[in-house]
């Protein structure tokens, strides 16, 4: 089937169509992709834009954003100087819920799962969050700028050992990994390119916090890498790797396997056109950006609901579409729970994604999850993510209306007719279900809705993205 | 005498006669309403409420947990689903047995609460409840069963309540191992069918003398009344709000408490920590604690009936005789003050006692290998010259001691010991000056001497203007001078050397304060908790921001109120006391800034 994909309508601006009509399925799939979840508000107001002012909205991100950025930059400089992970953690996912710029903030986390750096190694806060407004920073701006500051950035120095790394003994670590997983991939170099490499990468430490070239310390001879040879520094390794052709096809699959699909197969055909305009636009990442998302492929049918959601994304997005004010502190075990623990992915290839995400243990850790932001029960989100609250918000008052409701919420519809007959019947039957004699009947309606809203959130339908 | 008149009294008296017998019957035992009559002696843990509406009402009415309502930073809990529906299952049993709560507590329970443990046989639990309303009860257990049974069915789970009999006394299963029986006045709920019936039994046989089952009651154990005796003794008012018997003879004789008490002990730590205490647990099988309340003093206080007379010798390592310890330190904007007996000498001269052979061995080839780097001293002459009590306290300083403000403030800190040799503060300098000479040279160490109110200060400071040769980029070293100090028989290593300025200060100014009692004293102070946190608010508004998503202005208010309220938690103090008869462990919380 990927073989019958033409590149050139994939990349092609999707325009609606009888067969492919811009309805909220569609715009429930660009917030899921390009944000963290819509509400109920956006979702309406998606549909009524179109798909082309909608897009440039994400692209642009929401008004507020620079008095955001400012606050947030000073609630972390505690956390900095506290060292204090957790909070960290907290603080960023902070940062994604509220954000008037998501696509900005999803971005920036898929640049942390490909330069997967962990504070379970670096061990200081105040790096780790360095490293974060780096990849924010050219989050939606130049990939060839992002990876030469990341190459000297303190807390990837520390984690890939560049800091140990000394003329006569050369830490390939950095070496390596910028070959395969930031910039070439498996297949594009040889065993003599990451030693020739690691000899230029030799003398950077860090002194006050900052990277800091110690000639003496640095192995100045000539140095062979992809066949060209000369006195090498960390910056030349990093200009060898992005001027290799295998660059932007490899930075074009990190971005379709993220935002379009992790199952179809990216051919080097089907992902030409988008290699091309990295390399004519000097990896310009918002261009490319846009045209993935603006893309026949993106709203394509392959594309729908193709993967299996992040615990970020499925945690987020219930938040976000209940259209709750909590604080993240109690998210982060959570999360954990779940298998995402931002800031500390697991190994330096970040998180595996796609059906690794679930498991018995973790499905039940999502409906776990699911009922401490619907039940108003739980100590961490009080009754901030009230789904009753949101019903009479929006005068949801028959069974039918609530169910509707709920499904297109949540799943935008997607929903087989058995499954929302069984909701209609719980409803039913919950009508007649005594409840305890102290509770009143509005008690008692709104229990029914948070039933109701977890019941959907426990969907299969629900884990895809 | 009119027959009617007759006729009437003869009525009236066959109406009052068993009031009376039974009043008689109860009068004459002082402890016929005591819930722990029903509780079996093989129950080795019980705790006892007395007066739950007092309970209820003491902190209810505290005026702290009124201030801690009115904290905006709480409004979410107070106001959540959980609580209210709690205070809606409160108005409905008021409703619908027309009393207040506190009326209604008086009649469920106002003659007390009692849970028992037995420990030993998987835990099964007893809990009686001795109200002064048969009605009311029987309404409220009616009641409490129908409300379990739709907790039951709202959580789909299969379970059919079971009733069954026992000497006449009707008792139900709610849920597998959840047991409950009322009979007149009382309120049994166990966990085993098994323990039900045993207190069941005792209620029959108080009155039913024909078919006794001859079970016995704890209240027939002599250590229960004991340990309620010695939690009265030195009380005001001699009545505890909640108090605790626990018996642990069995697990004394079994083959775990036997370690733990022996002496020498396998675990040298346990035998530094807690050694004394230790000690006074293993000469008896019982301990009393309870808990007190008079005016803005809240005491948990735990007594063994042991005390200093009885203790081993090789104990004088940890409390000798009187006095048990010298008095807190309390510097202005003190965080945290402890004060404790520690006989170095002894613990050293008495290792072959404290510690198994092949540990004092080794702790003796220990000492002799550190001897070697003591100038001019050995380490067992070190620690006998050391004295018997010590003292630690840490405090909140205002000012940084350089002019780089480190990123982040620790709060300076000081260890104080009184020594008894002339020749240990010698000994002390030549050796801190070699450990400062070794450290200093890494860390560029400058050394500063200061004579302050005629006290040498040895310091060493780190210097500003010369780059870390190691890595601190939050400036952590600037909290840092160390230094030491000798004020008459006080030796004192402090963090920083302001502090140890103020703290000669302290010294000078109390030299004519007494020692005292306890062995160990240990106390935190809120006030100069809060001036700490207060130094750097933004840890907390930022906690507060990511904990409830509130605006950084709101975090702020929030912040500090909080802090206003944590200044008037006053004081929470720990002390052990060893009477010559007697051990007390206390903890004491005294409210009010």
């Amino acid at each position: 089937m990927a073989n019958a994909i033409d590149p050139r309508w994939a990349w092609e601006a999707y325009r609606p169509s009888n067969q492919q009509p811009w309805d909220l399925r569609k715009v429930g799939h660009l917030y899921r992709r390009a944000a963290f979840g819509a509400t109920w508000a956006e979702l309406q107001a998606g549909v009524t834009a179109g798909p082309e002012k909608c897009i440039d909205q994400l692209l642009q991100g929401g008004p507020g954003l620079a008095e955001f950025e400012r606050s947030t930059l000073e609630l972390s400089k505690s956390i900095r100087r506290t060292n204090d992970g957790p909070q960290g953690q907290a603080w960023w996912l902070y940062r994604m819920l509220y954000t008037p710029h998501p696509l900005k903030e999803k971005l920036t986390l898929c640049w942390h799962n490909h330069f997967a750096t962990s504070q379970a190694k670096v061990q200081n806060m105040g790096y780790m969050l360095g490293q974060y407004d780096l990849l924010y920073r050219h989050a939606l701006g130049n990939f060839r700028q992002l990876l030469h500051e990341i190459t000297l950035d303190p807390a990837m120095m520390i984690w890939l050992d560049t800091i140990q790394s000394k003329k006569g003994q050369p830490n390939e670590n950095y070496a390596r990994e910028l070959m395969e997983l930031f910039s070439l991939g498996i297949g594009n170099y040889t065993e003599t390119d990451i030693r020739e490499a690691a000899k230029a990468l030799t003398g950077y430490e860090l002194r006050q916090g900052k990277a800091f070239w110690n000639a003496t310390q640095h192995d100045s001879s000539v140095k062979t890498v992809f066949g060209k040879s000369g006195a090498f520094t960390a910056a030349d390794i990093v200009n060898l790797c992005l001027d290799h052709e295998a660059c932007p096809k490899f930075i074009a699959k990190r971005l379709f396997r993220f935002f379009v699909s992790e199952t179809i197969p990216p051919t080097e055909e089907l992902l030409a056109p988008l290699a091309n305009q990295l390399r004519q636009s000097n990896f310009d990442l918002a261009k490319v950006t846009e045209t993935i998302l603006r893309s026949n492929l993106f709203f394509s049918p392959q594309a729908y609901r193709s993967r299996i959601k992040s615990p970020v994304d499925f945690a987020l997005g219930i938040v976000r579409a209940l259209e709750g004010r909590i604080g993240t502190t109690g998210l982060v075990e959570a999360l954990s729970e779940l298998g995402q623990r931002v800031f500390e992915p697991p190994s330096v290839k970040g998180w595996d994604g796609g059906a690794t995400w679930l498991n018995g243990q973790t499905l039940l850790y999502r409906q776990n999850l699911a009922l401490a932001l619907t039940s108003t029960e739980d100590p961490r989100f009080g009754r901030r993510t009230d789904p009753a609250r949101l019903a009479a918000k929006y005068r949801k008052e028959t069974d039918a209306d609530l169910v509707d409701f709920l499904v297109n919420l949540f799943l935008q519809g997607d929903i087989a007719p058995e499954s929302r007959q069984s909701l209609l019947k719980y409803l039913e039957q919950s009508r007649h279900t005594q409840t305890p004699v102290y509770w009143t009947a509005q008690d008692a309606a709104e229990h029914r809705i948070r039933v109701v809203c977890h019941l959907v959130l426990t969907l299969p339908e629900f884990q895809l993205d | 005498m009119r027959w009617g008149t007759f006729l009437h009294r003869v009525v009236v008296l066959a109406i009052l006669a068993p009031m009376y017998a039974a009043g008689k019957l109860f009068a004459a035992d002082p402890l016929n309403n005591d819930p722990l009559r029903w509780v079996p002696r093989e129950a080795n843990l019980c705790l006892k409420i007395e007066n739950p509406r007092l309970l209820v009402e003491t902190f209810l009415h505290h005026p702290l947990y009124q201030q801690l309502r009115k904290l905006e930073a709480l409004q979410e809990i107070w106001e959540s689903n959980s609580l209210r529906r709690f205070q809606q299952l409160i108005a409905y049993y008021e409703r619908e047995l027309g009393k207040p709560w506190p009326k209604l507590l008086d009649d469920l329970a106002g003659n007390g609460i009692v849970l028992a443990f037995n420990t030993q046989n998987e835990g099964p639990f007893l809990l009686v409840v001795q109200g002064r309303d048969a009605n009311v009860l029987a309404q409220f257990k009616d009641l409490a069963l129908q409300v379990l049974e739709q907790e039951v069915g709202r959580n789909e789970a299969k379970w059919v309540r079971k009733q069954a009999t026992h000497r006449g006394v009707v008792g139900y299963q709610v849920a597998p191992e959840f047991y409950l029986a009322q009979h007149d006045q009382i309120l049994l709920l166990s966990n085993r069918d098994t323990v039900l019936k045993m207190g069941i039994d005792l209620i029959v046989d108080a009155t039913d003398k024909q078919n006794n089952s001859g079970r016995p009651s704890i209240v027939s154990a002599p250590e229960l009344a004991q340990a309620r005796r010695l939690l009265s003794e030195g009380e005001p008012d001699g009545k505890p709000l909640v108090w605790l018997y626990g018996n642990y003879g069995a697990f004394r004789q079994s083959p775990d408490g036997k370690n733990l008490f022996a002496q020498p002990r396998n675990d040298v730590v346990l035998t530094l920590l807690f050694g004394g205490w230790l000690d006074a647990m293993g000469r008896n099988d019982y301990v009393a604690a309870g808990l007190f309340h008079r005016g803005d003093t809240m005491k948990l206080a735990i007594r063994l009936p042991s005390g200093r007379e009885g203790l081993q010798p090789e104990m004088a390592a940890f409390c000798a005789g009187e006095p048990g310890s010298l008095p807190l330190l309390e510097p202005k904007q003190v965080i945290f003050s402890h004060s404790f007996y520690w006989d170095l000498g002894a613990l050293y001269d008495l290792r072959e006692k404290l510690m198994p052979a092949g540990t004092a061995k080794d702790f003796e080839s220990a000492t002799k290998q550190a001897s070697r780097f003591l100038p001019g001293t050995t380490l067992p002459d070190l620690l006998r010259g050391a004295g018997k009590y010590h003292r630690l306290v840490v405090a909140h300083q205002e000012k940084c001691g350089y002019q780089t403000e480190p990123k982040q403030r620790i709060p300076a800190f000081a260890f104080v010991t009184a020594y008894r040799d002339a020749r240990f503060p010698k000994a002390m300098d030549a050796l801190l000056r070699s450990a400062a000479l070794l450290a200093g040279a890494q860390a560029q160490l400058k050394l500063q001497e200061v004579t302050y109110q005629g006290v040498k200060i040895v310091g060493y400071r780190f210097p500003e203007d010369k780059p870390f040769p190691g890595s601190d980029p939050d400036d952590l070293r600037f909290n840092f001078s160390p230094c030491y100090a000798q004020v008459n028989d006080q030796f004192l290593v402090c963090s920083t050397i302001e502090f140890c300025q103020q703290l000669i200060d302290y010294l000078k100014s109390h030299s004519q304060e007494k020692a005292q009692s306890p062995t160990m004293q240990m106390q935190f102070y809120s006030t100069g908790l809060t001036a700490f946190l207060r130094s750097q608010p933004d840890l907390l508004e930022t906690a507060a921001v990511l904990q409830q998503a509130v605006p950084i202005e709101e975090a702020r208010r929030q912040v500090k109120e909080v802090l206003a309220y944590l200044d008037r938690l006053g004081t929470l103090k720990f002390q052990a006391d060893f009477r010559p008869k007697t051990f007390h462990w206390d903890m004491i919380w005294k409210s009010g800034p």
